[in-house]
């Protein structure tokens, strides 16, 4: 691994300084832009033994704003960046009945350089892995009141047993396990084959990680549009992790059809390498679009996330409205279970109402 | 189950589908905004730099809402210039 990081690094450096002198060549015809949203609800959560209401921002899709710029860099590329951060106060996947109020915290998301033209495109810096969100894909419409990633809302409350906290949380059994997520890293996605896209990726957070995934999107004629995504990750572990622990391996994918008429499904599956076991994921949404309205219901299920012989459920209805191009209005009713050997944990209900808009 | 990703691939990548970008309802959505209008977004342009297509609507629906935003804005329009 030392070796190919020494090599990367030359010719990243390489292609990056070919890149300024371009760019440097070509400074005019720039584009830049500053957008984002703002995404708050009301959820009521109650957990069989306490009940309380939370005012939140909706961790499906954070407060945020970006800016982004482009430009040209000669023989029909475009260089650009993009600068994406969140700032979200109560996000609604980390409160609990404990901490009902986490101050606003800005976050990083995306900080990245890029070059695209007819070879594809190559980003570094920070930004979405390879796999990232290739077990997300979803036409449903309702994405912003649930999706596979339920652990988004609600994720940090634990299961009661015996009317007692215990240490097990929703996300921490029934991830999507949506691989790793976003990084620092070198990017590469390749152009558009009849709509399918192939991305390769290598960075790190603590440890190395390399990303493959192939993506596809189109439309199938009058069966309507088709989506989905394979992905696979590897977080190479350091040599001084604790004996008995593996690379962090999840192979997976998901696929979203949208009918002509308005109705959906969607299906996800990730499987995840665990000391031990294989952590699995599961997920199937049915929905409906019909004018400014969405609706669906979907039921996930993770197997051997927290702990070997664990199986977590949720089953939800969401709703989103569009009144206007710039403001969706969403709910969401929908209930986590657990079930373990040797122990009784009670489900827990969610409601939550509220709006994004974007400004 | 690879041997029917396989078939599947082959299946899209050999007839007539038409690619569409596929956009996540989870990001920034590429319609109009609240402040920024019809771009959806604060344009700063330097040089010679022309209107992109990044700026429009990417699929159906985007493009239904924008045009529902747009014929709601000259309504409103040409009301307040009827007063």
């Amino acid at each position: 691994m030392p070796k190919q990081k020494g090599a990367l690094t030359a010719t990243v450096a390489a292609a990056l300084l070919g890149l300024g002198g371009t760019v440097q060549a070509q400074a005019q015809g720039i584009e830049v832009r500053l957008s984002g949203q703002v995404n708050r609800a009301l959820m009521h959560v109650d957990d069989g033994a306490e009940r309380d209401s939370f005012n939140v921002d909706n961790s499906n899709s954070s407060t945020r704003f970006r800016f982004n710029a482009d430009g040209p860099a000669g023989a029909g590329r475009r260089a650009g960046i993009l600068f994406e951060v969140q700032f979200q106060s109560n996000p609604s996947g980390a409160v609990t009945f404990a901490d009902r109020s986490i101050d606003g915290q800005l976050t990083e998301r995306h900080m990245d350089v890029f070059l695209t033209g007819g070879f594809g495109t190559v980003r570094l810096g920070q930004g979405d892995g390879a796999a990232n969100g290739a077990s997300e894909v979803d036409l449903s419409g309702t994405s912003l009141a649930h999706y596979s990633a339920s652990p988004d809302i609600g994720g940090a409350f634990r299961y009661r047993t015996g009317g007692a906290l215990s240490g097990t949380s929703i996300g921490d059994s029934i991830s999507n396990q949506d691989f790793a997520s976003r990084y620092d890293r070198l990017l590469y996605q390749t152009p558009s084959f009849n709509g399918f896209i192939g991305e390769v990726s290598w960075g790190h957070k603590e440890d190395d990680i390399v990303e493959l995934a192939l993506r596809y999107s189109g439309k199938i004629g009058a069966l309507g549009t088709l989506a989905g995504a394979v992905g696979y990750s590897n977080i190479f572990l350091s040599e001084d992790a604790p004996v008995g622990t593996t690379d962090d391996k999840v192979i997976g994918g998901s696929i979203s059809w949208l009918h002509p008429s308005g109705f959906n499904l969607t299906f996800a599956h990730t499987a995840r390498d665990l000391p031990g076991r294989d952590g699995k994921f599961d997920y199937l949404k049915a929905g409906y679009k019909f004018g400014r309205h969405a609706v669906s219901i979907d039921y996930g299920q993770g197997q051997d996330q927290a702990a070997s012989g664990d199986e977590a459920k949720v089953y939800g209805i969401g709703y989103v409205y569009t009144p206007i191009a710039w403001a969706e209005i969403f709910a969401l009713l929908k209930q986590h279970s657990l079930d373990r050997s040797g122990a009784s944990f009670d489900d827990i209900q969610f409601f939550m109402v509220g709006s994004r808009i974007k400004f | 189950m690879r041997a029917a990703l396989l078939m599947i691939c082959s299946v899209l990548a050999g007839c007539a589908a038409e690619p569409v970008p596929y956009h996540s309802q989870n990001e920034i959505s590429r319609g109009p905004g609240l402040l920024t209008g019809a771009e959806g977004a604060f344009v700063f342009r330097t040089g010679d730099a022309a209107p992109r297509e990044s700026a429009a609507p990417r699929n159906a629906e985007e493009e239904r809402e924008y045009q529902e935003w747009r014929d709601s804005k000259r309504r409103q329009e040409s009301e307040s210039s009827a007063k």
